[in-house]
C-alpha cells in the first residue's frame, strides 16, 4: 500500500564523518531508507548511534567539521546535497520541519514565544500583521495551549517543559510541513505529558498528511507511533521493516535486546527479577571492533562474525532487511 | 520593579556612606599638610599657622571634621576649594561635561567597534580573521594609556597634521556654554556652527581613541566569547531549522542573548573610563575632572578632593543603576 505512493525522502548509501583529532569519525555508515508521505518511520538506537546526526544532515544542521556523502539524498526529487544556502532554507521550516528533544532550550529566552512563532510565519507567508497574529493565536490553540492569545507575550522560561514542546510544535507545523522529523520529542518530559505529546503529534499527521520521522531511544514509543522502524547500531542500520514484522519477527540480536530490556507488567509482576540489558557499550567511533560491529556485545557471535561486516538480507516480505551473520529463527508473537 | 529600585537605592546609599569615610579618611593619612601648602614652607609664623588652621576647620577632631563634611553635604554644600576658593560643587560642574563627552564619545567608539568585531571574530572561530582580531585586541588591551596617546599624537598631530595636539577648541572661536558639551554647543551657537563643530570634533577624536582602545578590545573579547557560548545553544539550532539565513540566526537570535554580559562588562567599563579620565585628560590637556582631581591632589585641596570623589562616586553608583535596568530590558528572565 505504502509503496504505490511516490517516495518523500529517499536516502542511499549516507556516509556521515567527522574530522578529529583522532582521524576521520565515522558517525553514520551506508545507511539507506525512504520516507512516504504521510507516514512514520521509527528511528531507534542507543545514544551515539547516530540517529539524531542522521535527522540533523537532511535540515543541513550539522556543523561544518562534517563531512555528508550519500549516492542519493533527495527530497522530493530535490537533491540535498547539491543545494545551495539560499534553496536549502527555504525548504527548512516550510517542507521539512523538526522539534527537538530539549523543548527548554530550543526555544530562543530572549524572546517571546508569540516572536519565534509569528517569525516562521511571517518569513515563509507572510502577510499583513493582523493575519500573522490571527495564524500563530489558531496555531498555539491547534496544539492545545489554553488563552493562547495571551501565552503570546509569555516569554519560554514562563513555561512548562510539556508547553514549550507544544510552542515547538507549533512552530514546526506552522508551514504544514511535508514532513516532520521529530528528534526524541518526549525524552525530557514525563511519562503524562509524553503520552499526551505523542498523540497531538498523531493528530496533527493525520490533519496534514504530513510524513513523521520519530528518533528515540524508546522502543515502546516507535511501536505505538510508527508503521515501519528502522533499528539503528553504531551508525549502521541493523534491522529495517513493517513495525509489526520487526517486533513480532525480530531478527537481529540487538533489537532482541533492545525488546528484553523493555519493562513489561509480566516481568516485574513475576520474580521482581532485574530488567534485562544488553551488557557493554556501543563501540568508540575512533576504534571500531572488526566484522560486524554489534559481535563484542552478541550472545551469538560466531568466528565469521568477527571477520565480515553483514550485507543486509531480505527477509520473507519485501521490506524486512538485517544485517546479520546469524540471523535469529522466526518466533512466536509475543 | 519599583521594589527593585527602592532596594537598589537603599544598598546604593549605603555605598555613598562607606565611599564618605573613604575619601574622607584617605586623604587625611596622606602625609602632606595643606595649611603648610598653602602658606609656604618658609614663610608662616605659628600664629599664622594656627589662625590658617583654625579657619579651615582642621583643628578640631578627625570625627567631628566628617560629622560637619556629612552634614554640608547632605545640605547641598560639598565645600570650597581652598586654592581658588570657588565652590567645589562649581568646580565639578565645570569640569565634568568635558569628561563625560570624552567619556561618552570613547565608549561609543568602543562600541560600535567593538561588538562587530567580536561577533565577526566568533562566526570565523580559529580561522584567520578571528586570529587577527584577536591579536590587535590583546596588543590594544596591553598598551598603555600615556603611551597609547603620544603615539597618537606624534601619528597624526605632528606628522600628519590631521588633528590639534590639546584641548577642546581652537582659540578663535568663542562658543557659549550650554549644555557644557563642546558637540552641542557649537551646533547651538548662532555663528560659525559647522566650522566650530568640526574642531570640537577634531579635538575630540584622538582622546576619545585613547581612551577607548582598552574597552574596545575588552568588549571584542567579552562578545566574541559570550557569542561564541550562544551560538552552540540549541535554540540556534531551532533558529536555522526555521529557514532564518545565517545572518538573521546570528544577529536576532545570537546578538540579544549574547549581549547580555557585554551590558554589564559597559556598565563597568563606564565606571573605569571615568577613573581612567586622569591619564588621558593629562595628556591632552583636557579640561575635565581627571585633570582637576590631580591638581588637587597635590595642592592637598581637602574639599576638592574628598567632594570630587563623592561626586565621581555617585555618577558611577548613578550609571551602575542605569546598567542595572538596562539589564532587565535585554534578560527577560530578571522581569520574573
Amino acid at each position: 500500500m505504502i509503496l504505490e505512493k511516490e517516495v518523500l525522502l529517499k536516502v542511499e548509501n549516507l556516509n556521515i564523518s567527522f574530522e578529529s583529532m583522532r582521524g576521520d569519525l565515522h558517525a553514520v555508515r551506508d545507511l539507506s531508507f525512504e520516507v512516504y508521505p504521510g507516514e512514520t518511520l521509527g528511528i531507534v538506537g542507543e545514544s551515539g548511534c547516530g540517529k539524531s546526526i542522521t535527522s540533523l544532515a537532511i535540515m543541513d544542521l550539522l556543523p561544518a567539521t562534517a563531512k555528508v556523502d550519500a549516492s542519493h539524498f533527495y527530497f522530493k526529487n530535490q537533491n540535498l546535497l547539491t543545494m545551495n544556502e539560499k534553496e536549502k532554507a527555504k525548504i527548512r521550516g516550510s517542507e521539512i520541519a523538526m522539534i527537538f528533544q530539549d523543548p527548554m532550550t530550543s526555544l530562543n529566552p530572549s524572546f517571546t514565544v508569540g516572536y519565534q512563532l509569528m517569525e516562521t510565519i511571517k518569513l515563509h507567508f507572510g502577510g499583513s500583521k493582523i493575519q500573522i497574529k490571527e495564524k500563530a493565536i489558531h496555531l498555539l490553540t491547534q496544539v492545545g495551549i489554553p488563552s493562547a492569545e495571551t501565552r503570546l507575550k509569555s516569554y519560554p522560561h514562563q513555561l512548562s517543559g510539556g508547553m514549550s514542546q507544544r510552542v515547538m510544535i507549533a512552530i514546526a507545523i506552522a508551514c504544514k510541513p511535508k514532513l516532520l522529523i521529530a528528534d526524541e520529542p518526549t525524552t525530557a518530559l514525563d511519562v503524562t505529558i509524553q503520552a499526551q505529546i505523542l498523540s497531538l503529534l498523531n493528530d496533527l499527521q493525520k490533519e496534514y498528511n504530513m510524513a513523521i520521522i520519530l528518533i528515540t531511544h524508546d522502543i515502546a514509543v516507535v511501536a505505538q507511533m510508527a508503521e515501519r522502524i528502522l533499528v539503528m547500531y553504531s551508525g549502521e542500520c541493523v534491522e529495517a521493516g513493517l513495525i509489526k514484522e520487526v517486533i513480532n519477527n525480530r531478527k537481529h540480536p540487538y533489537t532482541e535486546g533492545l525488546l528484553a530490556s523493555l519493562p513489561s507488567s509480566q516481568n516485574s509482576r513475576q520474580h521482581r527479577a532485574k530488567l534485562p540489558s544488553i551488557p557493554g557499550l556501543v563501540p568508540d567511533l575512533a576504534n571500531r571492533p572488526s566484522g560486524c560491529q554489534f559481535n563484542p556485545r552478541c550472545k551469538y557471535t560466531a568466528n565469521i562474525c568477527k571477520e565480515n561486516n553483514p550485507d543486509h538480507i531480505s527477509f520473507d516480505s519485501n521490506n524486512h532487511i538485517v544485517k546479520c551473520h546469524t540471523p535469529l529463527a522466526n518466533q512466536e508473537a509475543t | 520593579m519599583i521594589k527593585f529600585l527602592l532596594e537598589k537605592l537603599g544598598v546604593l546609599s549605603l555605598t555613598f556612606l562607606g565611599v564618605s569615610i573613604l575619601s574622607f579618611s584617605l586623604i587625611r593619612f596622606v602625609p602632606g599638610d595643606p595649611v603648610l601648602l598653602l602658606l609656604g614652607e618658609r614663610g608662616a609664623s605659628p600664629e599664622l599657622y594656627a589662625k590658617m588652621k583654625k579657619d579651615m576647620g582642621l583643628d578640631k577632631p578627625l570625627v567631628s571634621q566628617y560629622g560637619q563634611f556629612v552634614g554640608n553635604v547632605l545640605q547641598g554644600d560639598f565645600g570650597t576649594s581652598v586654592v581658588s576658593k570657588q565652590p567645589v560643587t562649581e568646580e565639578f560642574l565645570d569640569r565634568f561635561p568635558a569628561t563625560l563627552e570624552l567619556g561618552i564619545t570613547a565608549l561609543t567608539f568602543a562600541i560600535i567597534f567593538g561588538i562587530p568585531f567580536g561577533i565577526f571574530a566568533a562566526i570565523y572561530r580559529n580561522k584567520f580573521p578571528d586570529y587577527t582580531i584577536m591579536g590587535v585586541a590583546l596588543i590594544g588591551y596591553s598598551m598603555p594609556i600615556f603611551w597609547w596617546g603620544l603615539v597618537l599624537i606624534l601619528i597624526f598631530s605632528v606628522t600628519l597634521g590631521l588633528t590639534p595636539v590639546a584641548g577642546r577648541l581652537s582659540v578663535m572661536f568663542d562658543i557659549e556654554h550650554v549644555t557644557g558639551f563642546m558637540l552641542i554647543d557649537t551646533l547651538l551657537s548662532p555663528e560659525d556652527k559647522w566650522p566650530a563643530f568640526l574642531d570640537a570634533l577634531k579635538h575630540l577624536i584622538l582622546p576619545a581613541i585613547a581612551m577607548g582602545t582598552i574597552p574596545l578590545a575588552v568588549i571584542a573579547r567579552m562578545t566574541r566569547s559570550s557569542m561564541l557560548e550562544v551560538i552552540s545553544e540549541d535554540y540556534m539550532r531551532t533558529a536555522k531549522a526555521k529557514g532564518l539565513s545565517r545572518f538573521k540566526v546570528v544577529a536576532i537570535h545570537g546578538l540579544r542573548n549574547a549581549l547580555i554580559p557585554v551590558v554589564t562588562i559597559i556598565g563597568l567599563m563606564f565606571g573605569s573610563i571615568i577613573t581612567g579620565a586622569i591619564l588621558t585628560e593629562t595628556i591632552f590637556s583636557w579640561p575635565g575632572i581627571g585633570k582637576w582631581m590631580v591638581a588637587s591632589v597635590t595642592a592637598r585641596d581637602y574639599p576638592v578632593i574628598q567632594g570630587g570623589i563623592l561626586f565621581i562616586a555617585g555618577m558611577i553608583i548613578i550609571i551602575n543603576l542605569l546598567i542595572d535596568v538596562m539589564y532587565i530590558v535585554v534578560n527577560p528572565k530578571m522581569r520574573g
